[in-house]
């Protein structure tokens, strides 16, 4: 019993922080493949704005996802592990202030009309607010990251410097491992929509960054779990010590996406005109790709938190039954929403988005 | 008011322009007006959540779409705001509050998410993600409500003190349907609004009984704001408290039986004054109320353990805090105030 609450309540944390980590990298990555398609010649066609519309709608449920996991992250850890806030001598407090009011001029400034699909394609306005979004999404990763550090190893951070370099990298890493997730979903989305219609020019647009994104994050996981020894020695040994479902989790879904993307690229031009029957796989490669950078993100994030905090996450008069309810709840409401966001997707990928969602307003 | 401070001041061995006296205590009024804004504003929201379950989805949820982006930020603002400033009671608090504030997280995680998915959905499916935000407003009266009780408690573990809390987070339904209620009266001019200034009329007095609930257990359960309130000449605050609070709500259920009396006159747009007034009584019940919360347990955030000036980690950080907010919040506060621009009056895009 007491090995099991500790276990318990860092499956919570974890489970969470993989939750967000990985509906980030979506959003980051989606958010900037948004806006340089903006500054293609290709937007001007029908067919594409089409397409724009549909991944913003994409871009824009992972981004209120992400930012509405951050208030039951904060609300985990403040109950799991309450003295969390004291080693840092409130800096990282300072930091989630100013990280709020950040994301708060993201949101309800910048990224206010792509959100709540108020936007009008070729209006020099959305460019700019779509470029200001980018900047400011990526200033507010890497505080999240800054503010993580300092709270994980506040023995050793500089809390004067702002500017670390290896948050830097992490924040690019973030960026990069949302190409495998983003990748499959488009892939199923558009092998989806195949399932009824041709795809026109703006989905096959999206199918051929769908294949080289996927290619990339394959790659790029691949190489990630091989290089990760050298920087964390023990970490595969103890992620299958700790979490040998997750890690098996992570390693069957990384090959299962190499499969996927090798049928695919094979059939490239079989899929375009509908002679293979694709579609039939595409629900699995949805959960796929929400799956295997979440196994990933979870382990690493219990690795790092186990390993530098030196107590622990603390468990001490939260009782057993306590954290097993609240983690039933969370791990039934990730799943739901998982789900919700891969049906909206799908929902959304069968007709073409031209009407603007506040239509509901005036019911 | 300046002998309280001075007084408080020199327990502390400081002098009441010192930094580190007073700071903290800004700090404070910083974080019990995000509160109370959050209450103010966001208040009507969980309780019309909480309503749809009677009221139905397809009516309620499309009222609320211009003040969800807003309303999803009270709660994470006023956390980081409390983790900023008072990193040490926040550690307390959320220690001893573990499953109202998972409560609260599952409730705000569910209502933001649902109501989302909800704009976006086909309508084949659009009632499963009605489905979900009424579950998180349940969720969040419900965390919200648990909370509160834990306060008036003074958050001990006893059994009776523990059901006691737990009745005051079933009452707090009562209270947000109450608000939700009087905010439908104002604005629509349908068959709903009948229907809500009916219910409004049978909650006004479980509303004031869910509020003398809290405060006697506020008072009751701890010996030091039991004093602190009848001590001395401060017995007569405490009476003209408590009746200022019974005027308000007689004058609720007054309002709101003209309200009805009215409402089912053919031209009802000669009455939107009268229609907005319950709402505004409510909003301002809320304002007296809350600072009686906050005067019982001032200038602590566990009485007798943990004050304002020890739950700070270094006044450092709270001079940035305080400066940064200098520049911030009068930013802030005209974007909420263009943000809630329409709050009050009627809808004009259900004429």
């Amino acid at each position: 019993m007491s090995t099991l609450t500790p276990f318990l309540a860092h499956l919570q944390i974890i489970l969470g922080i993989a939750f967000t980590a990985t509906f980030l990298s979506i959003s980051i990555l989606l958010c900037l493949l948004l806006c340089v398609l903006q500054f293609t010649p290709a937007i001007k066609h029908a067919d594409t704005q089409a397409s724009y519309r549909l991944w913003n709608r994409c871009f824009s449920i992972s981004l209120l996802l992400t930012f509405a996991m951050t208030e039951p992250i904060l609300l985990q850890l403040s109950a799991l592990w309450p003295t969390i806030w004291n080693y840092s001598e409130g800096n990282v407090g300072l930091l989630l202030f100013i990280g709020t009011l950040l994301g708060m001029l993201t949101q309800l400034g910048f990224l206010r009309a792509s959100l709540y699909e108020k936007y009008t394609l070729s209006s020099l306005k959305h460019r700019i607010s779509s470029v200001l979004a980018c900047i400011s999404f990526l200033i507010l990763i890497y505080l999240a990251l800054l503010s993580s550090y300092w709270l994980i190893r506040p023995n050793i951070a500089n809390f004067s410097s702002f500017f670390q370099e290896e948050i830097i990298i992490i924040s690019l890493l973030i960026i990069a491992s949302g190409s495998l997730p983003v990748g499959l979903i488009m892939l199923s989305a558009n092998a989806w929509h195949a399932r009824l219609a041709p795809l026109h020019q703006g989905n096959q647009l999206i199918q051929k960054i769908a294949t080289s994104l996927t290619w990339f994050g394959v790659v790029l996981f691949t190489l990630f779990s091989l290089f990760i020894p050298y920087r964390l020695p023990e970490f595969w040994i103890w992620s299958i010590a700790q979490h040998g479902w997750i890690s098996s989790l992570f390693f069957i879904g990384l090959i299962c996406s190499l499969i996927l993307i090798t049928i695919i690229s094979i059939y490239y031009q079989a899929i375009q005109e509908r002679t293979v029957p694709i579609n039939l796989i595409t629900p699995y490669a949805t959960v796929l790709a929400l799956l295997t950078p979440a196994c990933l993100f979870a382990l690493l994030s219990d690795y790092v938190l186990t390993n530098n905090w030196a107590i622990g996450i603390y468990f001490e008069g939260i009782q057993l039954n306590n954290v097993l309810i609240s983690l039933i709840l969370f791990i039934i409401i990730y799943i739901v929403l998982m789900f919700a966001f891969i049906s909206i997707i799908y929902q959304s990928a069968h007709k073409p988005l031209i009407e603007r969602i506040h239509h509901k307003e005036d019911q | 008011m300046t002998d309280i401070l001075t007084h408080l001041a020199n327990s502390l061995g400081t002098t009441i322009d010192a930094p580190d006296f007073w700071l903290p205590l800004v700090c404070y009024g910083l974080l019990l007006l995000t509160i109370l804004g959050s209450v103010l504003l966001e208040g009507f929201d969980i309780g019309l959540g909480f309503l749809s379950f009677f009221f139905g989805h397809k009516r309620i949820m499309p009222l609320l779409y211009r003040w969800r982006e807003i309303n999803q930020f009270w709660l994470l603002f006023t956390l980081v705001l409390f983790i900023c400033a008072f990193p040490k009671a926040w550690t307390y608090l959320a220690h001893m509050l573990y499953f109202p504030l998972t409560c609260i997280a599952i409730g705000s995680l569910c209502r933001i998410i649902g109501y989302e998915l909800w704009l976006r959905a086909d309508q084949a499916s659009t009632h499963h993600f009605a489905n979900l935000f009424r579950i998180g407003s349940v969720c969040t009266i419900f965390g919200y409500g648990w909370t509160l009780g834990q306060f008036c408690v003074s958050f001990q573990e006893e059994l009776p003190y523990q059901i006691y809390a737990f009745m005051i987070a079933l009452a707090s339904f009562i209270v947000y349907a109450l608000v939700g209620a009087c905010w439908l009266a104002m604005r629509l001019r349908d068959d709903l609004q009948r229907q809500a200034i009916t219910l409004a009329k049978y909650l006004v007095r479980f509303a004031a009984l869910a509020i003398i609930l809290d405060l006697a257990g506020l008072v009751l359960s701890n010996p030091g704001i039991l004093n602190k309130w009848i001590a001395y000449t401060r017995l007569i605050n405490f009476i003209y408290y408590w009746v200022i609070i019974l005027i308000g709500f007689i004058v609720l259920e007054i309002l709101i039986k003209r309200c009805l009396h009215y409402v089912h006159q053919a031209d009802k747009r000669k009455h939107a004054i009268l229609y907005s007034l319950p709402f505004a009584t409510c909003l301002l019940l809320t304002v007296i109320i809350l600072p009686g919360f906050a005067y019982s347990y001032f200038p602590f955030f566990v009485y007798g353990e943990l004050s304002i000036w020890e739950s700070i980690s270094s006044i450092d950080t709270l001079s940035i805090l305080w400066h940064s907010s200098l520049i911030c919040l009068p930013i802030f506060a005209l974007f909420v105030l263009y943000l809630y621009w329409g709050l009050w009056g009627e809808n004009k895009q259900n004429q």
